[in-house]
C-alpha cells in the first residue's frame, strides 16, 4: 500500500537520527584525534623546549671541552622535532597564525644553530689556545727573566679571570698586555710572540662568547620563540575544546529534541494504530465489500466479504484488475465516465451488474474513491454494495405493480393502463374494442367453505382456460377476486365476440380437478364495447360489469352484451349488497313466525322461521330479493346464524303460551351446508340459548339436496344423530330420486307452494300433491303443506291425507308479539 | 707574590683540564651496529655503483668513493664526466653517517642531501633528476622501486636508497677502538704517547667525538692565512664572518685518505699534523711528536665493512 517514492516521516526521521549519531560519533572521533594531535604537537613542543634549554645549558658551558657528538645530536634531534611541526597538515590545522610563529621559531632555530656552530668553533680554538698559553707560560718561566715572567703570569692570570669570569676588568687585560708588549719589543723571543698572539686572539675570542651568550638571550630568541608556540597551542586547544564542548552540546540537544519528536511520533502512531486496527476490524466485518488498488489500479487488499460476494478467493484477485468482475452488461460509457472522474481526482457512485467467478450475476451498488495521501495519488478505494436481493426486490414489486402474483396474469392497472392506449389507439383508428368481464359463479362458496387453497387453485386454471381460450393478441387479466376483463382489439363483429364468450364458457365444460375435489365451474360474462358502451376504460368496466350481472340473473353460465335498461337492475342489486353489509348490526332484520297447524284439529304445533328486512337506506326487500343475494355474496352465513340463534330464543318464549306447541322451523341455506364450522356454530348457539335439538326442524331445499346428494346425505345424517328434524322445503320442485328419498334422514316432506296453488283446480298439481302425501307416508314422513290460502284448500289436502298445514288461510307470517297473542287466543 | 700566582694558576689549570681528564674518553667508540632498512640498503647499493646515475653513464658514486681504498679516490681533486676536474677533495665516504653535516662547507644536512650534490654537479656526474629518472624508469629500478617505495622512482626516494646503503659503510674495530673498549695491547705505546699528545696539545678540541671529528666547523688557519680559494661555510651563508670556515674533517682511516684537506695540499701525515700545529694551534711541534701523532692516528684505521668486500666481488664479476 505504501507508495514507494515517498519515505515517510518517521523512517525519514530515524534516518536522520542515524545520520545524525553517526556524525555525531565521527565528530567524537575527530575530538579524540584532535586531543590526539594537540597532545602530540604539544609534547613535540615541549620536547623543542627541552632541547633548547641543552642548548643553553651548552651556551653556558664557558670553561669545559666539550664533546659536540652530544649537542650535534641535539641539534638534528631538534631539527627532526621541528619538522613533524612543519607538515601542510599541521599548518592546516592551525592556521596561518601558526605558520607565522612556526616561521619565526624556525628562524630562531637557523639563528641559534649558527650560534651553536659559532660557539663549538670558538670554543675549540678558545680552549686549545688557553692550553697552549699555560704551555707557553711555563716555557717563559722557565727561560727569561723573572721581571718579564711576572707580567706573563700575570697576563696569564688576568686572561684566566676573563675566561672564567665574563664580568673582569678587561681593561687591566689590556694595560698588562701593553707592558708585555713593551717588554717584547726588548726581549724578541718566538715564544713570547706566540704568548702574545694567543692572548689577543683569546680576548677576542671571549668577547665573542659574550655577545653570543647575550644574543641567545635577547628578545626573539628561540627561548620566546618556542614559548609563543607553546602558549598558541595550548590556546588553540582551549578554543577547541570550547568548541566541541558547544558542539556536543548542540549535537545532544538535538539528539534530544529528535528523540522527543520521535516519542510524539510514535505516540501518534500508536494511537494511528488503534485507530486503524479498528478501521481495519471495520473494514473487514463491513458489509461493504472493500477493494483497495494501487495508482495502476491493480488490487492490493480485499476484505472477507469480496470474497463472498465474488466467490474470487483474496490470491486470486490481488495484482489483478477489477475489470475481471466485468459481466459485460454495463456499456462502456459508464466505465469511460468513471475513468473521468477519478482523474479529476473525484469521487465517482454507480451501480455495476458484475460476474462471479461461478459466471452467475449480482448487482453492486459502488462508490470508488481515489485516495490522496500528502497531496500525491497512492490508491483507489471501492466500496461495493451487493444490492441484488434489493434490485430483484425492486423487479419483483414491479413485476406484483402490473401482474397478478397468484395468476401471472396482468392485473387491473396494468390493463387499465393498456387499454388506455388502446383506447386511443381505437379513436384515431376508429376501431372497437370488446371488453369481457368475466366472474365466476358462486366462487365465493367455494372459497368460503373448501379453504382459500381450493379457491386459489380454481382461479389459477381459471386464468389459464380463458387464456387457452383467446388469440395471442387478446389480452387477459386479473382485477381480482374471481372478476377476469378480456379484452379483444380491433373486434368489430358480435358475432366474433359471441363465439369467443361462448368458448370461453366452452372451456369450463371439464370439471376443474383440485387436488381433493372434482369442481364443476360456470362462470358469467358480460360484454361491453368501444366506443359504444363508454369512452373510457372505467365506464366500458362499469358497463361490462353490468353486462356481467345480467348473465348472472339470467342463470349464470352465460354471456351477456351490455344494454343501458340492465343497469338499472345491477343498480338495485348492487344496493342490496351494499345495504346488506351492515344490516344484522344496524338491526335491520326481524323475525316472523308463521304458525304449523294439524288439518285435523287446527292445533298449532310447530312455527317456521321466517327473517324480514327493513332495510334503513332502501326500505322493505323481500327475502326473494336478498336470500339470494346474501347467498352469492356469502352473507348468509352470518345471517343464517342470526336467525338460527334469534328463532331459539323466540321459540322458548313462544312454548310459554303453548301447550301444543313442539318444533321450531328454521331455513338453513345450502350455503350454510357447506360450512364446516355450521354444526359446531349451531350446537354453540343451541347450548347458550338452552334450546334442545329435538325442538328444531331444518328445512332445507329439496333442489339443494339432491344436486350435491353425497354432501348432503352426510351432513344431514350428522344433523339427525344430534337430534335434529329435518325437512324438505319446496319438495316436488326438483329432481328427487326415490332411491335416496329413501335412504335421506328425513323427517318431513313439504309440499311446494306451487302445487297448493294449483288446488282444487289443476289436476296436475293435485295429483303431484296426492302423490307426496303417499310417498311422505310409506316413507313414513310426515307431510305438511304450504301456502294454503282458504278453506277449500285445507279442506281437499285434509282429504288426501295431508297432516300438517301452513298458509294465510290458518295465520299469517307474524311478528313476536302478535304470535304471542295469536298463540294466547288459541 | 710569585707563589700566590702559582698556587692560583695551578687551581685554575686544574679546573680548566678538570673535564678533559675527569670525563670518559673523548673519542667515542664506533657503533658495530647500525639500524638500516635492508631492502633500501641493497637498492642503495646497486644505485652506488651504477654509472647510470651520471649523464654519460660513465661515473658512479664508487667512482669517486672506492670503498675499498679508504673510500675516496685518493686524488686531490676528483674527475667527472668527461674528464672534468673538480675543485675539491672527494672526503671519504666511510663512517660519513657520524658526520654532523656534509660537504666540506656543510651545506648538506644528511647523506640523503649529500647525494643529490653530485648527481647534478657539472663536474661531476652532470645528470638532471628529471633525466636520471627517465632513465631509471626503463631499467628494472621502476620495479624495484616500486616494491619500496609508493612513489616510485623520485628524487628523493634515490638519494634516500642510496643514503641508506651509505649508513652501513662504517668502519668499526680499528686498533684505537679496541683500546678504548679496554684491549691496552691493541696500540703500541708509541701510540698511546701519540694520543696523550694529541690530547695535550689540543687537538682533541676539534677533533673529538665518535668520528673524532665531523661535528663542528672551525677556521681552516686560526692562526694565520691558509690562503685556500674555497671559502668553506662562507659559500653558504655569505657571511663574512664565516670565511675559511670547513667542516672539521674525521680522523677514521685518515691513514688512507690522503691527499689531505679540501684542497689535497699534502699527500703525507707528517704534514698535514704539521700543518694543524702551525696553522690551527699556532704551536710549535716537535718531530717526535709529530711522529708520534701519526703513529696514533695510523690506529684509527677500521675494518673495511663486508658489505663493501662483497659489493667488490660483485664488480669484478
Amino acid at each position: 500500500m505504501m507508495n514507494s517514492k515517498s519515505i515517510d516521516r518517521i523512517t525519514a526521521l530515524l534516518l536522520f537520527f542515524a545520520f545524525f549519531l553517526t556524525m555525531l560519533f565521527f565528530y567524537l572521533k575527530k575530538v579524540e584525534h584532535n586531543i590526539n594531535e594537540y597532545m602530540t604537537y604539544h609534547d613535540s613542543v615541549v620536547e623543542l623546549k627541552l632541547i633548547n634549554k641543552s642548548f643553553d645549558n651548552f651556551l653556558v658551558k664557558q670553561s669545559t671541552f666539550i664533546n659536540f657528538d652530544e649537542i650535534n645530536l641535539k641539534v638534528t634531534d631538534f631539527r627532526k622535532e621541528i619538522n613533524t611541526l612543519d607538515s601542510e597538515y599541521v599548518h592546516g590545522i592551525f592556521g596561518p597564525e601558526y605558520s607565522v610563529l612556526f616561521e619565526d621559531t624556525r628562524r630562531a632555530f637557523q639563528e641559534k644553530e649558527i650560534f651553536i656552530e659559532k660557539y663549538k668553533s670558538n670554543n675549540a680554538s678558545l680552549l686549545n689556545s688557553m692550553h697552549y698559553i699555560f704551555d707557553l707560560q711555563e716555557s717563559i718561566q722557565k727561560n727569561e727573566p723573572e721581571s718579564l715572567t711576572k707580567i706573563v703570569s700575570k697576563q696569564t692570570l688576568l686572561l684566566m679571570k676573563y675566561y672564567l669570569n665574563n664580568y673582569s676588568d678587561k681593561q687591566k687585560i689590556y694595560n698588562n698586555l701593553d707592558l708585555l708588549k713593551q717588554s717584547f719589543e726588548n726581549e724578541n723571543t718566538k715564544e713570547l710572540e706566540l704568548f702574545i698572539l694567543h692572548i689577543k686572539k683569546n680576548i677576542k675570542r671571549i668577547e665573542n662568547r659574550i655577545s653570543l651568550e647575550n644574543i641567545v638571550y635577547t628578545k626573539g630568541s628561540l627561548n620566546d620563540n618556542l614559548r609563543k608556540l607553546h602558549i598558541f597551542l595550548d590556546m588553540h586547544h582551549e578554543r577547541d575544546i570550547y568548541i566541541e564542548k558547544i558542539i556536543t552540546i548542540i549535537f545532544f540537544s538535538l539528539a534530544l529534541m529528535i528523540l522527543v519528536v520521535l516519542f510524539i511520533m510514535h505516540k501518534r502512531s500508536l494511537r494511528i494504530k488503534k485507530e486503524l486496527l479498528g478501521f481495519k476490524s471495520a473494514v473487514e466485518n463491513s458489509d461493504n465489500s472493500i477493494v483497495i488498488t494501487d495508482v495502476d489500479k491493480n488490487i492490493t487488499y480485499v476484505n472477507d466479504v469480496f470474497e463472498k460476494e465474488t466467490g474470487y478467493k483474496k490470491e486470486e484477485v490481488l495484482g489483478q484488475n477489477p475489470r475481471i468482475l466485468q459481466s459485460g452488461k454495463i456499456p462502456q460509457s459508464v466505465y469511460d465516465d468513471l475513468h473521468k472522474v477519478l482523474e479529476r481526482g473525484e469521487k465517482w457512485e454507480g451501480e455495476f451488474i458484475n460476474m462471479r467467478k461461478d459466471k452467475s450475476l449480482y448487482y453492486e451498488k459502488t462508490s470508488i474513491t481515489p485516495i490522496y495521501i500528502d497531496n500525491e495519488l497512492t490508491n483507489y478505494l471501492a466500496i461495493k454494495l451487493n444490492v441484488t436481493n434489493y434490485i430483484e426486490q425492486k423487479q419483483k414489486l414491479e413485476y406484483l405493480a402490473l401482474y397478478d402474483s397468484l395468476t401471472s396474469l396482468p392485473n387491473r392497472a396494468n390493463i387499465e393502463e393498456s387499454l388506455k392506449k388502446m383506447i386511443k389507439t381505437a379513436k384515431r383508428n376508429l376501431t372497437k374494442i370488446t371488453i369481457f368481464f368475466i366472474d365466476l359463479d358462486r366462487f365465493k362458496i367455494i372459497n368460503d367453505t373448501l379453504g382459500h387453497n381450493i379457491g386459489d387453485e380454481v382461479l389459477i386454471e381459471t386464468g389459464k382456460r380463458i387464456e387457452n381460450s383467446l388469440r395471442d393478441t387478446d389480452k387477459v387479466a386479473r382485477l381480482g377476486g374471481d372478476e377476469f376483463i378480456v379484452v379483444l382489439e380491433n373486434s368489430d363483429d358480435k358475432y366474433h365476440s359471441s363465439k369467443v364468450c361462448e368458448k370461453i364458457i366452452q372451456a369450463f365444460r371439464e370439471p376443474i380437478q383440485t387436488k381433493e375435489h372434482q369442481l364443476n365451474i360456470t362462470l358469467s360474462i358480460g360484454v361491453s364495447i368501444f366506443p359504444e358502451d363508454g369512452l373510457d376504460y372505467q365506464t366500458l368496466f362499469k358497463h361490462a360489469d353490468i353486462a356481467m350481472y345480467q348473465a348472472k340473473n339470467a342463470g349464470k353460465n352465460t354471456f351477456r352484451y351490455y344494454q343501458k335498461q340492465l343497469s338499472i337492475d345491477v343498480e338495485h342489486r348492487l344496493n342490496i349488497e351494499q345495504g346488506l353489509k351492515n344490516a344484522i348490526e344496524n338491526n335491520e332484520f326481524y323475525m316472523v313466525y308463521q304458525p304449523k297447524y294439524k288439518l285435523s284439529d287446527k292445533k298449532t304445533v310447530g312455527l317456521e322461521a321466517l327473517v324480514r328486512w327493513e332495510s334503513n337506506s332502501l326500505g322493505f326487500i323481500a327475502p326473494d330479493e336478498f336470500i339470494a343475494i346474501a347467498e352469492d355474496t356469502g352473507y348468509i352465513l352470518s345471517l343464517g346464524l342470526f336467525i338460527f340463534k334469534q328463532a331459539c330464543q323466540d321459540f322458548l318464549i313462544f312454548t310459554q303460551h303453548s301447550v301444543d306447541l313442539k318444533t321450531i322451523s328454521i331455513n338453513i341455506s345450502a350455503v350454510q351446508l357447506y360450512q364446516e364450522t355450521f354444526i359446531r356454530d349451531i350446537l354453540s348457539i343451541i347450548e347458550e340459548v338452552g334450546i334442545s335439538p329435538k325442538s328444531i326442524m331444518l328445512e332445507i331445499t329439496e333442489t339443494y339436496i339432491m344436486k350435491n346428494i353425497n354432501h348432503s346425505m352426510k351432513v344431514l345424517h350428522e344433523l339427525q344423530k344430534i337430534g335434529f328434524s329435518i325437512s324438505i322445503d319446496d319438495f316436488g320442485t326438483g329432481h328427487s330420486s326415490l332411491n335416496y328419498l329413501k335412504k335421506l334422514p328425513i323427517d318431513e316432506l313439504k309440499i311446494d307452494k306451487s302445487f297448493i296453488d294449483g288446488i282444487p283446480d289443476d289436476k296436475n298439481d293435485i295429483a303431484i300433491t296426492q302423490a307426496i302425501i303417499g310417498l311422505s307416508k310409506n316413507l313414513s314422513y310426515t307431510n305438511i303443506a304450504e301456502g294454503i290460502e282458504n278453506e277449500i284448500q285445507e279442506k281437499v289436502l285434509l282429504g288426501y291425507g295431508c297432516l300438517l298445514g301452513q298458509g294465510f288461510y290458518f295465520c299469517k307470517p307474524k311478528k313476536k308479539k302478535d304470535l304471542i297473542q295469536f298463540l294466547k287466543n288459541k | 707574590m710569585s707563589y700566590y700566582i702559582m698556587r692560583v694558576m695551578k687551581k685554575i689549570l686544574f679546573l680548566v683540564f678538570y673535564c678533559l681528564y675527569a670525563q670518559a674518553e673523548p673519542i667515542s667508540v664506533i657503533p658495530q651496529k647500525i639500524s638500516v632498512n635492508i631492502k633500501k640498503v641493497h637498492l642503495g647499493q646497486e644505485l652506488f655503483f651504477d654509472t647510470l646515475l651520471s649523464k654519460d653513464n660513465t661515473i658512479s658514486c664508487a667512482s669517486c668513493h672506492d670503498l675499498k681504498a679508504g673510500g675516496d679516490d685518493n686524488l686531490k681533486f676528483s674527475v667527472g664526466i668527461d674528464g672534468k676536474v673538480g675543485d675539491i677533495n672527494a672526503p671519504t665516504v666511510y663512517n660519513a653517517v657520524y658526520n654532523f653535516r656534509q660537504f666540506w662547507n656543510g651545506s648538506a644536512a644528511d647523506l640523503a642531501e649529500q647525494a643529490k650534490g653530485p648527481i647534478e654537479n657539472p663536474v661531476e656526474m652532470g645528470n638532471t633528476f628529471e633525466n636520471l629518472i627517465k632513465t631509471l624508469d626503463n631499467t628494472p629500478y621502476k620495479d624495484k622501486f616500486e616494491a619500496i617505495y609508493a612513489d616510485g622512482i623520485t628524487e628523493d626516494t634515490i638519494v634516500d636508497a642510496i643514503a641508506e646503503f651509505e649508513k652501513t659503510l662504517t668502519t668499526p674495530n680499528a686498533p684505537f677502538d679496541k683500546y678504548l673498549s679496554g684491549e691496552s695491547n691493541a696500540i703500541t705505546q708509541k701510540q698511546k704517547d701519540g694520543y696523550a699528545i694529541f690530547k695535550s696539545i689540543g687537538c682533541i678540541a676539534c677533533h673529538h667525538g665518535v668520528n673524532i671529528g665531523g661535528n663542528l666547523y672551525n677556521k681552516f688557519g686560526v692562526i694565520k692565512s691558509t690562503h685556500s680559494t674555497r671559502t668553506g661555510r662562507h659559500e653558504v651563508t655569505k657571511n663574512e664572518a664565516d670565511k675559511y670556515y670547513f667542516k672539521v674533517a674525521s680522523l677514521r682511516n685518515v691513514a688512507q685518505t690522503a691527499p689531505y684537506f679540501h684542497d689535497g695540499r699534502y699527500k703525507h701525515l707528517e704534514d698535514a699534523v704539521k700543518f694543524m700545529a702551525d696553522y690551527q694551534l699556532g704551536r710549535s711541534i716537535s718531530a717526535e711528536e709529530v711522529d708520534k701523532i701519526v703513529a696514533f692516528l695510523k690506529a684509527l684505521t677500521g675494518e673495511i665493512p663486508k658489505v663493501a668486500l662483497d659489493i667488490r666481488i660483485g664488480v669484478v664479476k
